[in-house]
């Protein structure tokens, strides 16, 4: 796996442990498909409190811009890609 | 019933959009202009008095919300508590004072936002803890419900300086508030009104909070169309389906949440209460769930105890517990 599939794998890993998604396992997340209201069906509460994970565990700062966040939510890559971005260390250790 | 501690079934309510826009929505612009004419020119008495007409009107001809409404007040009358309040029989008639309730608070409503408090007396329970978040700069979540008229706590914040912001799916209630700032421009309310696919509408109210404004939420219905988590809690003797969310960003944030009702005590006179539900208190994200289940119920049992102590001031004329 090259970094960003390590990556992405990480961040599907942090959803589901921060949204508490038992059913579900990293490898059934696809990282272009879309994570919220459709898709997997997360509410925007849920996109919340995985902005507060990512916060926590990379230091990046979501704010409450309804188009930005579209495209950040989009998917479990575009979510790789805006940490990514504003500096979040990719390789938290779980690797 | 028990809560969806870790929702691993993500189950989604099914709504039909539509049932809301019975009753409710669909007669009380008009007749609420209407009122407002012949209150304007003939006075509180005489637009009293034309209530119960309307209050017949309606309970012969809207098919849609007369059977909820009587199921609502068998639940009601199941409960000893409740049949002391109610005034009339089992059966058709026994809605009558059920609608009568509705077009009168349509109508102080209505005397609210044109004349203001003059004509009303508005009493007050717990906005101390209103006053208290403001000194501190603080936010909260007020949780209201279609029990009474939640309209008259809008002004009251803007009379007191506190900024309130009220989400409301528009789609349902955007006639009535177009109206509603036709009479009163200067109202100091904000209307979070978020489209119901975005993600942003947390981040939004998170916003508000952290200014140190209100927000506030009903939480007696689940927006149609919405993906929102529901909680089956017991409602009057029957399994229900409410938001979990507005508890969910409470606990999530570590805000206050309230229940806040604003109840008619007897003619032109109204009580606002604001009721603490918990101490706020920030949750670890892994328990906030099962936190957020613990504050809705005991939102929802202080609803019920309203809902008893006032059983004509419930305004949810559709089946209820028939979503659940």
């Amino acid at each position: 796996m090259d970094g960003a599939g390590a990556f992405e794998t990480e961040i599907k890993r942090l959803i589901i442990d921060a949204l508490k998604l038992e059913d579900i396992q990293a490898a059934d997340i696809d990282s272009e498909a879309p994570l919220f209201i459709e898709g997997l069906g997360l509410d925007s509460i849920d996109a919340l409190e995985l902005a507060m994970a990512l916060e926590e565990r990379f230091g990046v700062q979501i704010e409450d811009d309804p188009d930005k966040n579209r495209e950040i939510f989009a998917s479990v890559r575009s979510l790789a890609d805006f940490v990514r971005t504003q500096g979040g260390a990719p390789g938290g250790g779980d690797e | 019933m028990t809560a969806p501690t870790s929702r691993p079934s993500r189950a989604r309510a099914t709504r039909a959009s539509g049932r809301w826009d019975g009753f409710a929505e669909r007669g009380s612009l008009g007749a609420m202009r209407l009122m407002a004419r012949l209150y304007e020119r003939l006075g509180r008495r005489f637009s009293r008095a034309l209530l119960h007409p309307i209050a017949a009107y309606f309970l012969l001809r809207d098919h849609a919300s007369r059977g909820p409404s009587r199921r609502y007040l068998e639940r009601i009358r199941a409960h000893p508590e409740g049949r002391r309040r109610l005034r009339g029989g089992p059966g058709f008639f026994g809605s009558y004072w059920h609608y009568h309730e509705f077009a009168l608070q349509i109508l102080d409503r209505m005397v609210l936002w044109g004349h203001g408090l003059s004509d009303l007396r508005m009493d007050h329970q717990g906005s101390e803890h209103l006053f208290a978040l403001k000194r501190e700069g603080r936010g909260g979540i007020l949780i209201g419900a279609h029990l009474g008229s939640w309209d008259m706590p809008r002004q009251l914040a803007g009379g007191h300086g506190l900024t309130l912001n009220v989400v409301m799916y528009t789609a349902h209630a955007e006639r009535i508030n177009h109206f509603f700032q036709s009479l009163d421009p200067t109202s100091r309310m904000r209307v979070l009104s978020p489209a119901l696919d975005s993600v942003s509408t947390a981040f939004e109210i998170k916003a508000c909070l952290d200014r140190g404004e209100l927000v506030g939420i009903m939480g007696d219905r689940l927006p149609a169309g919405a993906g929102e988590t529901p909680i089956v809690i017991d409602f009057l003797g029957l399994p229900m389906a409410f938001p979990l969310s507005p508890f969910r960003l409470a606990c999530l944030l570590g805000v206050p949440a309230f229940l806040s009702l604003c109840l008619r005590k007897g003619d032109a006179h109204y009580e606002a209460i604001v009721r603490p539900l918990a101490e706020a208190r920030k949750v670890p994200r892994h328990e906030c769930d099962k936190a957020a289940a613990e504050l809705a119920r005991a939102w929802v049992r202080s609803l019920e105890q309203a809902c008893l102590d006032h059983p004509y001031q419930w305004f949810n004329f559709y089946d209820t517990w028939e979503r659940s």
